[in-house]
């Protein structure tokens, strides 16, 4: 009997330690610079707000747009996070600031698969949310994570917010551009289809428009793609046309897909490098985007 | 059936309140029923053949009993290096065949057969084949119980990667009425976590950064493989030393002993030591079953060194069918040789134990290289980028976070060698802290693990 007691003081003692600490270790989530962390500290209050996948968070950089617009802008955009992920930290945003006045959201993160979500899973121990995403998609893990939370804690990205606690978040630039043979394997490369939507991300373009449309300006934006990539993938008007059929006239599409020409400005096929980032800015201020943000 | 999967868990869950609950044959019964589902996980094809090794010792045992003639010993044991040949190594022989013809420009084309590797095979036969030879020379007496030897043979917790358990120390155990007592199931509970620990957060972490190295060699330079090759001898060490505790702490939770696989074998001060503190079980058996019947240490010198040489080449061709391992094999004969020869020729020379154990690990880690390489081929590329200076910092990029965490698991576990081996010899047993260390792995694991739930490296030998 001694023992036994023993044996369920242990059990009692590990799960307590369990909660205890990973209560701790998310509270230090608060002094992270990291993007994501400061939309639960209280520090991303902001007039617009960029979603979207690795193209919107190389693509669209915050500090560059409030210098320009003069407003407030703050990216949830994460690298490889589809539509849906956003979907959940612009909601946990709104619920802890308000709405803003307008949401700036990248398209391609409608194609983005839902695999990123399980490297965040740390948001679970802060957003219901996100939470409730995992519960969907990664619900064997949720009952692991909510068994035990620090599981919730084991991934890179959450090493990586503690990291920001101690340097200073500083967005990465990409640097360097394709090279011949970067272009030759991009042109001789087999065709597979890249614009293909998910229902999910659908589904949650949808939701967001549905539910924010009326009080935040919602602006859909599309930024550049390598030529040569894009001359293989044909069917990106029909997927263009499709998004521009289920959304209200209202919303308007910026399409600068072939906005930037030369590949000197191409880190890779579909990202900008530093150089091209600034040719899509100045591309940009030349049509009076940023007047039409707000 | 991984150790490390929810099947196992589970599996572990039904089957040790059972075994408890029983006794005698019918705990017997229940312990070889659950190892030969435990094996049909993997693949229950191979259970035939399991089956087979066990009826061919078995039966060969029970002749012994009355007869001692020496084809008794020798059918058996031929069986069993022809079952395991097969499957290890007929296609090895036959490449190398074709290698040597081709070199004449009389074949070019390999035709090589389609061979799974049973998991276990070399582990399960060796069992048998050490029993055989026991039972023959008289140091056991043949068990006549079936199910016994059934058992003995298929045992689940040691049956996929050792320790290679002898007769003689295990069989007498299997059914017996021992109970198990709260401080041996603390113990059991002890070395599965830290066996677990050692897989989960040691060496699956250290395992992300060799895979690449190892899959891309010419992408790196010699820094990069040189930290590579040092991560690989401690990835080894924890993956393998981790199944061996698991292993271990398993059969103590069901009262039996297999003894120590490894003790910590980068202490060692000279590549002899090393050999006494790595995979302790297949040393001894090689040493029992090969060098000693060769005459061991009471020949002449140069026949000591030939034996030397033929063990060790016999343990690398063990470890798998491929040049890499036979090379392997043979370096650490060389250099048991060579240790020999220093040792007797220069009797009076003491060099710093710190100098000898930094050596002695050194010597060891380039030659896991060979261990870890898929081909000669990417060996021989990885030391040229180790030894030459020109490409030597190409390619320095790596993940920060798994950079970092490798270290601090390397520290961890030479921290805790260090403590066994300079520290305390005779620890005392205090439940409450030794249970609080338990908990601070076990958090360790959920936070630090790698849950991807990799192979361990010993089952494809």
């Amino acid at each position: 009997m001694k023992n036994f007691i023993l044996i369920l003081s242990f059990i009692f003692l590990f799960i307590l330690g369990d909660r205890i600490i990973s209560k701790c270790l998310i509270t230090l989530s608060k002094y992270s610079s990291l993007p994501y962390a400061k939309i639960y500290s209280g520090r991303a209050k902001s007039e617009i707000l960029i979603l979207g996948d690795s193209r919107a968070y190389h693509h669209l950089n915050d500090s560059d747009w409030a210098s320009i617009s003069r407003h407030k802008t703050f990216s949830l955009s994460i690298t490889g996070s589809p539509m849906i992920l956003q979907e959940v930290l612009l909601r946990d945003y709104v619920n802890l600031y308000g709405n803003p006045k307008t949401i700036v959201i990248e398209l391609n993160a409608l194609i983005s698969p839902v695999d990123k979500v399980i490297s965040l899973k740390y948001l679970g121990l802060l957003s219901d949310n996100f939470k409730q995403l995992m519960r969907i998609y990664y619900s064997k893990q949720l009952k692991i994570c909510q068994t035990f939370n620090l599981f919730f804690l084991n991934t890179i990205d959450y090493l990586n917010l503690l990291h920001k606690i101690a340097i200073e978040y500083d967005q990465p630039k990409l640097v360097g551009e394709m090279t011949d043979n970067d272009l030759d394997n991009l042109i001789n490369k087999e065709y597979s289809p890249y614009f293909q939507n998910t229902d999910y991300n659908v589904k949650s373009l949808e939701r967001i428009i549905r539910d924010f449309g009326e009080d935040v300006k919602i602006i859909l934006i599309i930024t550049p793609f390598q030529k040569n990539f894009l001359e293989n993938q044909f069917e990106k008007d029909d997927w263009f046309n499709k998004i521009e059929s289920m959304i209200p006239k209202i919303i308007k599409i910026f399409d600068y897909s072939e906005s930037v020409i030369n590949n000197e400005y191409y880190f890779d096929d579909r990202h900008l490098n530093e150089k091209g980032v600034k040719k899509l800015l100045n591309n940009m201020n030349k049509d009076n985007f940023f007047q039409k943000l707000i | 059936m991984l150790f490390n999967s929810t099947n196992f868990l589970i599996f572990a869950l039904i089957f040790f309140p059972i075994y408890h609950l029983s006794s005698g044959r019918s705990k017997l019964f229940i312990t070889l029923i659950s190892s030969y589902i435990f094996y049909a996980f993997f693949d229950y094809r191979f259970l035939l053949l399991l089956f087979s090794i066990t009826i061919i010792n078995y039966y060969y045992g029970i002749l012994l009993i009355n007869n001692r003639r020496k084809i008794l010993l020798i059918i058996p044991l031929a069986l069993n290096l022809i079952i395991l040949s097969y499957f290890k190594y007929f296609n090895f022989f036959i490449g190398s065949f074709y290698d040597l013809l081709g070199l004449f420009g009389i074949y070019k084309k390999q035709y090589l057969f389609e061979i799974i590797l049973p998991v276990g095979i070399s582990f399960f036969t060796f069992q048998g084949m050490s029993y055989i030879i026991d039972v023959y020379k008289n140091k056991i007496q043949p068990e006549k119980s079936f199910i016994k030897f059934s058992t003995y043979i298929s045992l689940f917790p040691q049956l996929v990667a050792g320790p290679i358990v002898r007769a003689g120390s295990l069989i007498k155990f299997l059914g017996d009425k021992s109970q198990l007592s709260f401080i041996l199931f603390l113990k059991s509970c002890e070395l599965i976590i830290y066996g677990f620990f050692l897989k989960i957060c040691v060496a699956d972490r250290l395992g992300i950064f060799t895979e690449q190295t190892f899959s891309n060699p010419e992408n790196y330079g010699g820094l990069i493989h040189l930290i590579s090759s040092v991560f690989f001898s401690f990835q080894i060490y924890a993956d393998f030393a981790g199944y061996s505790l698991i292993a271990i702490g398993l059969g103590k939770l069901m009262c039996l002993r297999f003894g120590t696989n490894f003790r910590r074998p980068y202490f060692a001060e000279n590549i002899q030591q090393f050999w006494r503190r790595w995979h302790i079980s297949l040393s001894s058996w090689l040493r029992d079953y090969i060098y000693i019947p060769l005459g061991g240490n009471k020949v002449k010198s140069s026949r000591i060194y030939v034996n030397t040489l033929i063990v060790m080449f016999l343990g690398g061709l063990w470890h798998g069918s491929s040049y890499n391992f036979i090379i392997w094999g043979v370096s650490h004969g060389i250099l048991l040789c060579i240790y020999r020869f220093y040792r007797k020729s220069f009797k009076d020379i003491n060099t710093p134990r710190f100098i000898n154990i930094l050596f002695t690990f050194l010597i060891v880690n380039f030659l896991w290289i060979f261990f870890r390489s898929d081909s000669l081929d990417v060996s021989l590329l990885i030391f040229e980028k180790i030894f030459h200076l020109n490409d030597f910092f190409l390619n320095i990029s790596f993940d920060l976070f798994n950079l970092v965490i490798s270290l601090f698991m390397i520290f961890l576990i030479i921290s805790v060698d260090f403590y066994y081996e300079f520290v305390v010899k005779n620890l005392k047993y205090r439940v409450s802290y030794r249970i609080f260390l338990g908990m601070i792995l076990l958090w360790m694991i959920l936070f630090l693990g790698v849950f991807e739930g990799t192979n361990f490296i010993y089952f494809k030998f």
